[in-house]
């Protein structure tokens, strides 16, 4: 790689994201569109090397930070590059490529014409282009840029099916992300007139010196950031627009909008609370263990919510209310092991809610039923589809090999350092309810018998698209050492320990 | 009044600004016209603009342009300022969103009533349960 290109590569991946998504509109006139759709998958592609990339520099030689434009800190834009923006960038790419490739084959038919698919594609770029804009930020105001980037692509591409229930869902998704933005905001206000700087370095230093003069303000403050960031990732009492807004919309949407963009406000949120606010005074305050008690909360109510479901994809989404539970249970637990557990079921769950989406997309789309208890026997007419959908159902609920095992071991570990013991009863049963809500859907599929023999596999591109996420899933599951140790690093930054390679 | 009052006294914006954010939030989830949810973003985001130029303002001081012949003045920290540009522009966009959804909205529904809306959806879904 040329020299200008790695040094920079951190400002160069959201910059090419970027342009590529505005890019997209002019492609529309080109005879063949797939040429387009799979341009973005390509610049996609480039991102997740770029990811990878920098995750391996900071592996090796530590977090650095990059100025924008050469203007350094006080003056200028500070990217901080560490091993929480290495292992983002690496989820984002690894599970946006696929789902973009998946959603390519019939696009165009799916938004209903070539100039909606045009832009469809520019909505979902710059979703991912705030995202990765979140991972390698350093600095609140481009916290804030970012977030509102990805709250109005994600909720755009919400309401790429115009149709009555998914705008319904949209508007209802748009109020509550722009109140949860509102609070952002507001949060950011009160880190501001608390020590003058949005640099989240320069705040660290200010209130590692200062904070005990004004407690009262900094809680309010950061409580403003929870409810804030609680809306946008789902958090459990504030779940409420998630179900049908991820429900309604085309399935590519609803499996970016699970697997990645709900992640991407946790991210920020972690780099609000641990590298601005630092893992001092979080830990003072009682924010954790409200963290604790609402992600516990959250892993049992989402999934009795999932039970209640017949639709497949409603199931799936209160799946992710519930395995954001898991993530925020990994932040509160507050340790080395619960934030590697946080980070691990990141990578985790975007990739396996991704694989979930899009086998339940190809057998919605291939049969044309949306109802668990109509789908009998489709394993045997789409046995590639509901194969994937066995690993995925696999890894959610956290069977060894696969990835889900990995970063529940974490939490469980996390959980009974800190003598948690209800989180570890959490944490078990969590697994049994997603056994319950997932495994019936393959018992019908597999052990039912089918009326109807008509129905065929999916096109070889959206197989190949959903293996790839299989593999990844099972490569992390049985080989995670270089995601585990990137993982840990990751939660060493954040609590500011040295973690040896 | 006491000192608490006083407190209040010197630091109205503030409380202007918490005021008009209650009354953002509580029109947006209170109301069920969508226009009026609308509105009350606009309030609420406008409540920030106030917290936000509020604290960064200093009472006397100038524009923040480098001037050397008079040394002894106080400069206006401009990055509040700058990122309410940010937010402005963020909110006319989220705006400029929600009133094109609303529209959709009423030629799918012909209503602008969020309840309205709920219960025609409900009679649908009722509906076709029943076939």
């Amino acid at each position: 790689m040329p020299v200008v290109i790695s040094e920079n590569l951190a400002v160069l991946i959201v910059v090419a994201l970027l342009s590529a998504g505005y890019v997209m509109p002019l492609l529309k006139k080109i005879k063949r569109f797939r040429v387009a759709e799979f341009f973005a998958v390509f610049v996609l592609g480039l991102a997740l090397s770029g990811g990878l990339y920098l995750a391996r520099e900071v592996l090796h030689n530590g977090a650095f930070t990059y100025a924008v434009g050469g203007w350094s800190a006080p003056w200028g834009i500070e990217l901080a590059v560490d091993s929480v923006s290495g292992l983002f960038l690496i989820t984002i790419g690894l599970v946006a490529a696929p789902i973009l490739l998946w959603a390519s084959v019939d696009l165009v038919r799916e938004v209903g014409s070539r100039a909606r698919a045009a832009w469809y594609l520019t909505l979902y770029l710059l979703l991912v282009a705030a995202l990765s804009g979140l991972a390698v930020t350093g600095d609140l105001f481009n916290v804030y840029v970012m977030v509102e980037v990805a709250t109005i692509a994600s909720c755009a591409i919400v309401a790429a099916r115009s149709n009555a229930v998914s705008v319904e869902a949209t508007f209802k998704y748009l109020m509550l992300a722009t109140i949860g933005s509102g609070f952002v905001l507001l949060g950011i206000g009160f880190l501001f007139v608390l020590t003058g700087n949005l640099n989240m370095n320069f705040i660290f230093q200010e209130l590692s010196t200062s904070w005990q003069n004004y407690p009262t303000a900094l809680w309010v403050g950061l409580s403003f950031f929870m409810v804030g960031f609680g809306v946008k990732s789902a958090l459990f009492p504030l779940h409420v627009w998630l179900p049908d807004a991820h429900s309604s919309a085309i399935t590519p949407s609803s499996a970016m909008l699970s697997s990645l963009a709900v992640k991407g406000y946790i991210i920020a949120l972690l780099k609000v609370f641990y590298i601005a606010v630092g893992p001092e005074i979080i830990t003072n305050l009682p924010i954790t263990d409200i963290m604790t008690l609402l992600g516990m909360l959250a892993i049992v109510a989402g999934a009795l919510f999932a039970l209640a479901q017949d639709e497949l994809k409603r199931r799936l989404a209160f799946s992710t209310v519930s395995q954001v539970g898991y993530i925020f249970l990994g932040i509160g637990l507050g340790n080395i092991h619960g934030l590697t557990g946080t980070f691990m079921h990141i990578i985790s769950h975007g990739a396996t809610k991704a694989l979930l989406f899009l086998a339940a997309g190809a057998i919605i789309k291939q049969t044309g039923k949306t109802r668990i208890s109509e789908m009998a026997g489709v394993g045997f007419e789409m046995p590639v589809t509901l194969g994937v959908f066995a690993v995925g159902s696999l890894s959610m609920i956290g069977i060894p090999l696969f990835s889900g095992f990995v970063s529940k071991w974490q939490l469980l570990l996390g959980s009974l350092v800190n003598r948690n013991f209800l989180a570890v009863i959490v944490l078990v049963g969590g697994s049994l309810l997603a056994a319950a809500y997932l495994l019936p859907v393959l018992r019908t599929a597999f052990f039912e018998r089918s009326q109807d023999r008509t129905v065929k596999e999916v096109p070889y591109v959206q197989l190949v698209a959903m293996l790839f996420l299989a593999v990844v899933i099972i490569m992390v599951g049985t080989f995670p050492s270089f995601v585990l140790q990137l993982a840990k690093q990751a939660a060493g930054t954040l609590l500011g320990l040295e973690v040896l390679p | 009044m006491g000192e608490i009052g006083s407190r209040i006294i010197q630091n109205y914006p503030y409380v202007f600004a918490l005021a008009l954010f209650i009354i953002g939030i509580y029109t947006i989830l209170t109301n069920s016209n969508l226009f009026k949810k609308v509105i009350g973003i606009n309030i609420m985001e406008g409540s920030i603009y106030v917290f936000f130029i509020a604290a960064g303002n200093i009472r006397g001081g100038v524009a923040p342009i480098l001037d050397m012949g008079e040394p002894g003045l106080v400069y206006v920290n401009p990055l509040p300022q700058a990122l309410m540009l940010t937010g402005i522009v963020v909110s006319v966009s989220v705006t400029a969103f929600s009133l094109a959804l609303i529209m959709k909205l009423y030629r799918f529904y012909g209503t602008v009533d969020a309840r309205e809306i709920m219960r025609i959806r409900s009679e649908v879904r009722a509906s076709a349960g029943g076939n």
